[in-house]
């Protein structure tokens, strides 16, 4: 498979994968961009694995780990969760929806990471663990933890504006 | 109230929604790599430039008995610190046409994803070797053939094992020699002359992850350094020979990766490469297995334009070319024409140099 021909096929898939993964369609573009663009100059040897698409994929997350906001980009909680128009009450979803972004875009990025490969990629944590580099037991802990933060975080929040 | 892993898995899947356009994307990519080829020829350029100025201090420097003056390359010097190599670079271990002098498994204790080799010389991907917390990092290592790379001689002067070395975060203005991977001001990378004229260079591919993050990086990079030494050379192995191959093709560069995979480029004058791909699994495309079609010399074979396939006992190869240059019989006649190795007795393997008869 050509790189052209790659880029072709798997694009949608990655932009979607990294529009997911920093929850900014702008920082999206760029790491997309940046890695296949680097990715090109080692086609050669990225077209002989078993999983190129794999590897971009790391390559990707390596790159969103290790992005430095470098022109003071932060992650905008305005560009993600559209209210779904069949929604009974939309003001109510639409602001849980904001909450749990807001929740979720100050996790660490390893947090984040973890939590999109399980529940948007689904994938298992022996994979996760491949595609970060770590044990799977750390990806659990870094699951746990980020569960745990996306979960009390809110509650404490609810808790202390609640009128006595 | 608490959040379900429902509603994480919807927010996450409603963020789709808001990806950008392809098309779009797809462009700043090919502008990317036209100004990385742009990068490279300019480097190419720069580096011939290089060495025949370098030369002709050599020359001078040998006939007057003078320290040659690193400002001599017209390069704009960021020399910090001249230090000259104390003892002479070890002579170049002789290396057969397509032969490793590196490890395919293991480089100063750092895992090797995929290497390649060729004329040029040899060109790796490592990986840090991922521990209970840390993170996987890339590095690139070229081993460059006498003569093919000449760094700037910018950055840091400095030694590795007695040799003269330059360690910056840009040491290769316009981009490394074979453009690839990124050069920008957060690549910290070494250039070594590890033979007689012969450069290595190591760069961290990703430096916002530890340990090329910090000020630890320059030790990092001097420390791999040290520990990468050139071994025995052997030849490139490769699990079939072919019986017919285009008229004046030949073997020009071999890539290996982890996986198993061993990829054979070869060059047949003005023509773009044909590539011959032997790889232990079962090719996929959108992660469907591909169905044999036919059948070629008494294996199950995919015949299309541009591919053909074969499925061997315990591997596939896959001969691929450019559909505009080479015809579906030319490649047919290749693929038919290949007699195959045992994947799982690499004693039968063949010369990589050996494999056009």
């Amino acid at each position: 498979m050509t790189f052209e021909e790659f880029v072709r096929a798997r694009l949608p898939a990655l932009l979607r994968f990294a529009t997911v993964l920093t929850g900014d369609r702008g920082l999206a573009e760029d790491v997309v961009q940046e890695v296949l663009v680097r990715a090109h100059g080692r086609w050669r040897r990225l077209s002989g694995m078993a999983a190129p698409d794999l590897y971009v994929r790391r390559m990707i997350v390596n790159e969103f780990i290790s992005w430095r906001r470098r022109w003071g980009r932060v992650v905008p909680v305005e560009t993600v969760a559209p209210v779904r128009p069949d929604t009974p009450d939309h003001a109510w979803v639409h602001a849980e929806r904001q909450e749990l972004a807001w929740r979720l875009a100050r996790l660490p990025r390893r947090q984040q990471t973890v939590l999109v490969l399980r529940y948007y990629e689904d994938r298992t944590d022996a994979e996760i663990a491949e595609l970060l580099g770590c044990r799977p037991a750390t990806v659990r802990g870094y699951a746990a933890r980020a569960l745990a933060a996306l979960r009390t975080d809110r509650r404490s929040t609810v808790l202390a504006g609640e009128k006595p | 109230m608490r959040f379900t892993e429902q509603d994480l898995r919807d927010l996450l899947v409603a963020r789709e929604q808001v990806a950008v356009e392809p098309d779009r994307v797809h462009a700043g990519i090919r502008a990317g790599v036209v100004q990385r080829r742009q990068r490279r020829t300019a480097t190419i350029a720069v580096s011939a430039a290089c060495a025949v100025v370098a030369l002709g201090v050599s020359l001078a420097y040998v006939a007057g008995q003078r320290e040659p003056d690193p400002g001599a390359t017209g390069e704009t010097s960021r020399v910090t610190e001249t230090a000259p190599a104390t003892s002479s670079p070890a002579p170049l271990t002789s290396r057969p046409p397509l032969g490793f002098t590196l490890s395919d498994k293991n480089i100063a204790g750092l895992v090797v994803q995929s290497i390649e080799v060729g004329s040029f010389g040899q060109a790796v991907t490592l990986w840090t070797a991922p521990g209970p917390s840390a993170q996987g990092t890339e590095l690139d290592l070229w081993l460059f053939e006498p003569g093919v790379y000449q760094p700037n001689r910018a950055g840091e002067s400095l030694q590795v094992a007695g040799r003269e070395a330059y360690l910056g975060t840009v040491p290769f203005p316009n981009g490394n020699p074979d453009g690839n991977p990124k050069p920008g001001p957060d690549n910290p990378a070494l250039a070594w002359q590890y033979a007689d004229g012969a450069w290595a260079v190591l760069q961290a591919g990703y430096t916002r992850q530890p340990p090329f993050d910090g000020s630890a990086a320059r030790e990092k990079l001097l420390e791999i350094a040290a520990r990468i030494t050139p071994e025995q050379p052997r030849h490139a192995r490769l699990p079939y020979r072919f019986g017919y191959v285009p008229e004046g093709a030949r073997a020009s560069l071999v890539a290996q990766t982890m996986y198993g995979a061993v990829t054979l480029y070869l060059t047949t004058g003005g023509k773009r490469e044909l590539l011959i791909r032997a790889a232990p699994d079962r090719p996929v495309i959108q992660n469907k297995p591909l169905s044999p079609n036919t059948d070629l010399n008494g294996h199950p074979a995919i015949v299309k334009p541009g591919v053909i396939t074969l499925y061997l006992d315990a591997f596939y190869v896959q001969v691929s070319g450019d559909p505009a240059e080479y015809s579906v019989e030319e490649l047919t006649r290749v693929a038919a024409g290949m007699t195959f190795a045992t994947w799982t007795d690499p004693t039968t393997w063949f010369n990589a140099a050996d494999v056009i008869r």
